[in-house]
């Protein structure tokens, strides 16, 4: 058996962390955040940025209870829109302070109050799930994959048909 | 001459109404006048048939100018959602963002509720 030498090893272990190794797999960007306590996601493509929840935010009055006002990003106004209803999921108990993703997509863009930011995350796509058919009715229109996070699911929410179906009058 | 210099030339006249614990603008070209009656604000406000209405304001009334550019369109989902027919556009003013109502489409009620 021949003896390999440490500086042999060493210059082995050199190239074996030189070694490239293939991550080709493609990858989605998600930006999780939390409605209550549950957890959901859009992908990032579609968020343009995401404001902090302190952002001075003007009340407009005759709109519904889902439209919180709107808000002045560098001279843009934004409408800011919470989306439990549309889920169906119980109304914030205080008025929901938590960050806003600036979503844009199909041509149509609005601020979305969410409780909570969680993270933004690169996930191989491999990753992501088909919604299982037990998933409550009143989310399956608007799932487009699960995808676990921290332990817990995430569902990967379909911003073009949030806003669609926000547009003709649900939530 | 670009729209965007056209607009930095022209400026829109409005008068704020303080109702309440906010305040609403309306175009100043339907507003005919206002006295003050029994400690409120009575507003004369043209109609679309030529002749006039007249509105009460529990609050303060103010006459200003703001540049058009100032002047923003309800976002779209807004747009569509609206339930009180008289929004129509928002107006920045001194850091704030007022509703413009469009006059011809007041109700009086849902302005002392909206």
């Amino acid at each position: 058996m021949s003896q390999t030498s440490i500086d042999e090893l060493l210059a082995l272990k050199q190239e074996a962390a030189n070694e490239v190794v293939d991550v080709d797999e493609p990858t989605a960007k998600l930006v999780i955040f939390a409605l209550g306590s549950k957890f959901f996601a859009f992908r990032g493509a579609f968020i343009k940025e995401v404001l902090p929840g302190t952002e001075p935010l003007f009340y407009v009055p005759g709109m519904p209870a889902s439209v919180q006002g709107v808000i002045n990003v560098r001279g843009d106004i934004e409408s800011v829109i919470l989306l439990h209803r549309l889920l169906q999921l119980p109304d914030p108990e205080e008025v929901a302070t938590g960050s806003i993703l600036l979503g844009q997509a199909s041509g149509m863009h609005s601020g979305i109050r969410v409780d909570e930011l969680l993270d933004v995350v690169d996930l191989p796509l491999s990753q992501l799930q088909h919604p299982p058919e037990s998933l409550p009715e009143s989310l399956q229109p608007y799932v487009a994959a699960l995808v676990d996070f921290a332990g817990k699911p995430v569902a990967l929410l379909d911003i073009e048909k949030v806003f669609a179906d926000y547009q003709e009058g649900l939530g | 001459m670009t729209r965007r210099t056209e607009l930095e030339e022209l400026n829109l006249s409005l008068v704020l109404v303080h109702q309440a614990q906010q305040t609403l603008a309306l175009e100043s070209r339907w507003v005919l006048g206002c006295q003050t009656l029994q400690g409120q604000q009575l507003l004369t406000l043209k109609s679309s048939d030529a002749g006039s209405r007249y509105l009460h304001v529990s609050g303060d009334v103010e006459f200003i100018e703001v540049a058009a550019t100032q002047l923003h369109p309800l976002p779209a989902l807004m747009q569509a959602r609206k339930t009180w027919p008289a929004v129509k556009a928002l107006v920045e003013y001194q850091g704030q963002l007022l509703v413009l109502l469009d006059v011809l489409l007041l109700d009086e009620q849902a302005l002392a509720t909206g």
